[in-house]
């Protein structure tokens, strides 16, 4: 009779245990889920009733940095490398898809994988000059490949110099105008970071994290080490290269002020170290709230440049008490909410 | 002919002097080696040159009649021959089971990685237990087993263990060196750099004493242990008794 009712209660705490896991495992997917159906469903209510497009501008903004983060995350998370001049393939991307719609009227929503694929092959050809060397000095030749492109892009007639170049607007009444942007933009963040979780969980991905902690033992276990930075650097251009397209088509006007500045360069840095540099959300959540705080520093005291300092404090107190990051301290200390876990 | 041959090894680091200065040796197949030798007489560099870290100034090293000498690393652990660093070399921030796999790397086939992780497990049941954990919160002894057992992912026929007791208290090192003998009843050869240079004799069939980069003396282990050379150099006069009585 006793060990029946052992059983019993055995049995339902199995299954209450089973039960929670069950909720867990629906929260832990159920949530990210949930957000992104709202994302895809918001410019419904735009078309609807049209008073969305300050919404849309910032999400998009906020879809353009993650897709920034997340790549840079496979060179500058997985494998260790810091690189401050990611915003090379964004210039690239967008210069391509915009001078070749200029010349060839192929919009750029069809021209901007290829300008992902450029701006990777890029990567691929800078990455085996540049990967030949370590830490510091890696870090110090990509400040000099955005300044060396910046004086290119700034003096180059073909490119429009300083001035840049003037792309026309697309052909839509003001309040649909963003919509296609939007969707195109979220569409190639989520692959991005979809990606990026592929490539954290694959053989490569663990040799890029075996790279970046120790690279002699990683080579002596086999890891074609060059190899395998030079090509996570290629990758981690395809997709800015993509939104560098989309981006520019968006803004309908290209000047290497706005593409190519360390500043940009570096806040690409920034966001992922404050979410969380190696983790897939990490990039995700330090974007999401840089620009969220960023903005509403700005909506509630104007262009102070307050914004900066207010940011710059974030980051340095987060990461006083947060040192890998909100999601990788947090998981690093058990206290992750599960739908934060995309590991 | 032996499993692995040395032949007139000379090497050094750098433009710096020759440390192996024309060093010969044979390893026959399915023994434990020991090479002890006082400091800075060359036995981790010996082993650093087997496995292909650090090319030798002259000489060759034939692995199973082939020639390794000019072999990368990874090439050296692909022919089947395994080393296991002295500061172990693990990936601190990777899990134990993320470790193991690295020692796998060069297998094309992940799942027969993962079926010789699951079979390793079943060896060494402690990494089993702490296969999610990461390897630095690991204990040094299990650190070293993990160590081990990552070299032998690859199911190499030969391991270099370069100073397995470094660090480590003599209960656990009794329990390393257990292990090591298990490996070599398995029939795995086994060369070995010990300090402790009594406990390395004792597992060990064969004793190899380095002296100042050439190879003054090698034995079989019990001869070694029982030179009174040997004994008087490297092994203290106080243990001479008890080293005759645990040789069998």
């Amino acid at each position: 009779m006793a060990e029946e009712l052992i059983q019993v209660d055995l049995k339902g705490k199995e299954g209450a245990i089973r039960v929670r896991s069950k909720v867990s495992l629906w929260l832990k997917r159920g949530i990210p889920l949930l957000i992104l159906a709202i994302l895809a469903l918001l410019p419904v209510f735009q078309i609807v009733e049209g008073t969305l497009n300050y919404w849309i501008h910032m999400l998009m903004y906020v879809f353009l940095y993650v897709i920034m983060s997340s790549s840079w995350n496979i060179i500058g998370g997985f494998a260790g490398y810091v690189s401050l001049g990611h915003n090379v393939f964004f210039a690239l991307g967008a210069y391509f898809a915009g001078m070749l719609f200029l010349a060839t009227r192929i919009s750029p929503f069809i021209s901007a994988p290829v300008a992902g694929l450029l701006a990777m092959g890029f990567g691929l050809l800078f990455g085996l000059i540049a990967l030949r060397t370590r830490g510091s000095t890696f870090i110090i030749s990509t400040i000099a490949l955005v300044l060396l492109m910046a004086e290119l892009f700034d003096n180059w007639k073909l490119t429009g110099g300083t001035n840049g170049l003037a792309l026309p607007l697309i052909d839509l009444p003001g309040q649909f105008a963003k919509i296609p942007y939007y969707y195109y933009l979220l569409v190639v963040m989520v692959l991005c970071v979809v990606a990026s979780y592929f490539i954290k969980h694959s053989k490569f991905g663990l040799a890029l994290r075996a790279i970046s902690q120790d690279e002699t033992k990683a080579e002596v276990a086999g890891i074609p080490t060059r190899k395998y930075k030079i090509l996570a650097f290629g990758l981690s251009g395809l997709f800015i290269g993509v939104a560098g397209a989309v981006w520019g088509s968006y803004l309908t006007y290209l000047r290497p002020s706005i593409f190519l500045t360390v500043s940009l360069g570096t806040s690409i840095v920034l966001n992922t170290i404050l979410g969380g540099k190696g983790t897939i959300a990490g990039p995700v959540v330090g974007t999401a709230i840089m620009i969220a705080v960023n903005e509403f520093v700005v909506a509630k005291l104007g262009a102070t440049e307050l914004n900066i300092v207010v940011t710059g404090l974030i980051l340095i107190f987060v990461l006083l008490f947060f040192p890998e990051g909100i999601v990788g301290s947090l998981k690093a200390r058990n206290k992750l909410p599960s739908f934060l876990d995309w590991d | 002919m032996g499993t692995l041959v040395v032949e007139n090894v000379v090497a050094g680091y750098g433009s710096g002097p020759n440390i192996l200065k024309g060093l010969s040796l044979t390893v026959e197949s399915g023994k434990a080696y020991c090479i002890i030798g006082p400091n800075g007489a060359g036995k981790s560099t010996l082993i650093k040159v087997i496995a292909g870290l650090l090319k030798p100034r002259e000489g060759k090293i034939f692995f199973k009649g082939e020639d390794i000498t000019p072999l990368r690393a990874d090439q050296v652990l692909q022919r089947g021959l395994c080393y296991v660093p002295s500061d172990r070399s693990l990936f601190p921030d990777m899990t134990v089971k993320e470790n193991l796999r690295m020692g796998g790397f060069v297998m094309r086939d992940t799942r027969k990685v993962d079926e010789r992780i699951d079979e390793l497990f079943a060896q060494f049941p402690i990494l089993k237990e702490k296969s999610s954990q990461m390897a630095k919160t690991l204990s040094g002894g299990q650190q070293q087993l993990a160590a081990i057992a990552r070299a032998m992912v690859l199911k190499p026929e030969m391991i270099m263990l370069d100073e397995p007791s470094l660090g480590l208290s003599p209960k656990v090192v009794q329990q390393i060196f257990g292990t090591i003998t298990t490996l070599r009843d398995q029939g795995l050869t086994i060369l070995l750099v010990e300090q402790n240079a009594r406990k390395g004799l004792q597992i060990a069939d064969m004793g190899v004493v380095l002296d100042l980069g050439t190879n003054s003396f090698e034995a079989p282990a019990c001869d070694v242990l029982n030179d009174p050379r040997i004994q008087e150099l490297y092994l203290g006069k106080r243990h001479q008794a008890v080293a005759a009585e645990e040789c069998k």
